[in-house]
């Protein structure tokens, strides 16, 4: 009689497996907000080496997330959010997903340097560094203030888009960089917010879990200005125009009266949540427009429209 | 095998109607696996390894043939990607 083995990781993983392992929603707002990176630099680049850039990127995010999920497979199976990930589900082998992502994030590196130019790989191969190590292994399970320094990993896309175009770093991608920066925090304490129980499960310090919830909405509220400055200044500063401009200030608005509510309740009762839970989905929402008006109103100041 | 072997000789592969297929009904028979593996009359059939049972083998099977037409695809891409790249460059500095 054949011994029936327990362990369904023994069995290869299925290729689905492999691509939930890139985080492809997380991936969607990289692509996106790199694009608009890509597009709003001055000077135009040839559509393959655009598509090469843009696909190097999503490449780099994918390894990133895969070496994401490989450091947290222990917790991951402690949170409902991400015990259905394959790591934790079963799915898949620790090692094939250390493999996946090391092999990942040495193709996209290499792409971009050989295809696009050295300064967007080099930028590409720290903001990898910088996920999976700086914020994945040093920070997260270390500090309350994991994601305001491990935000700066998801604010390098539009950074390399700029840099893929135009081969060097001005004001403007720094301003791009701020914006994701200052977001980040308010975005993911709004999750953690009506999220607490499973960080605090996994032993995650979230700031919510050391903190509570009351310094955690201050905190959201307070960092809401930085983030409000940093996204009107394309225009004030002129690099951008009146479309940008108008939106930023609509946005804006929209964005201070969601934390306002946020920093008002004092609900610990998930259920009562909403002002959270709706400022969690607008400030996605947030960044999409921001980044993909800022690109549309910049490809019509360099007049790219009609080059492309 | 040798002609004076019996029907119930263990070295001899058993007779039956059901097992003379075209290498078509083979393929067919062969591509879901499991409860097919280690059919030495099937050719391709996937054979049991290690501590795999039959239908364990055909899981990995399956998924090995998947992995393989994707990994196919992502390396038919990278290829047309490289071309396309390469046109591009010489364009540029050619």
């Amino acid at each position: 009689m054949k011994h029936v083995i327990t362990h369904d990781h023994q069995i290869p993983a299925d290729w689905r497996d492999f691509w939930a392992l890139t985080k492809p929603r997380v991936m969607s707002l990289v692509v996106f907000t790199a694009l608009c990176g890509l597009l709003a630099a001055p000077g135009n680049i040839h559509p393959i080496i655009g598509f090469t850039a843009i696909l190097c990127i999503a490449l780099g995010a994918g390894a990133s997330g895969a070496l994401n999920q490989w450091y947290e497979s222990d917790i991951d199976g402690l949170m409902k959010r991400t015990e259905k990930r394959p790591l934790p589900d079963g799915r898949m082998d620790r090692q094939s997903a250390l493999h996946f992502g090391v092999g990942l994030s040495c193709l996209s590196v290499l792409i971009m340097a050989v295809a696009v130019n050295y300064l967007s790989a080099a930028i590409l191969a720290f903001s990898i560094f910088f996920y999976a190590i700086v914020y994945t292994v040093w920070l997260k399970r270390s500090t309350p203030q994991n994601i305001v320094i491990g935000g700066a990993a998801g604010a390098f896309p539009p950074l390399i888009g700029w840099a893929a175009v135009s081969g060097d770093v001005t004001i403007m991608p720094i301003l791009l960089f701020a914006i994701i920066f200052l977001w980040t925090p308010p975005h993911f304490w709004a999750l953690a917010l009506f999220m607490k129980s499973d960080y605090g499960n996994a032993g995650v310090p979230m700031l919510p879990v050391v903190a509570g919830r009351r310094v955690t909405r201050n905190q959201i509220f307070a960092y809401t200005f930085p983030m409000i400055v940093a996204s009107m200044a394309p225009f004030v500063m002129g690099y951008s125009g009146i479309l940008y401009g108008v939106t930023a200030v609509v946005l804006n608005i929209i964005f201070l009266f969601c934390a306002f509510n946020v920093w008002r309740n004092d609900s610990d009762d998930i259920a009562t949540m909403k002002p959270e839970k709706q400022l969690f989905a607008f400030s996605i929402l947030y960044l999409f427009i921001l980044f993909g008006i800022l690109a549309v109103d910049n490809m019509l100041a360099f007049e790219k429209v009609a080059y492309l | 095998m040798s002609q004076d072997s019996t029907p119930n000789d263990p070295n001899m592969a058993p007779v039956d109607s059901q097992k003379s297929m075209t290498m078509e009904d083979n393929i067919i028979k062969a591509t879901p696996v499991g409860e097919h593996a280690n059919d030495p009359e099937i050719p391709g059939a996937p054979r049991i390894v290690g501590e795999f049972d039959a239908q364990q083998s055909g899981k990995i099977r399956e998924r090995q043939i998947a992995r393989s037409n994707m990994m196919g695809l992502i390396l038919i891409g990278l290829c047309v990607l490289f071309f396309a790249i390469t046109i591009v460059k010489i364009g540029v500095y050619g």
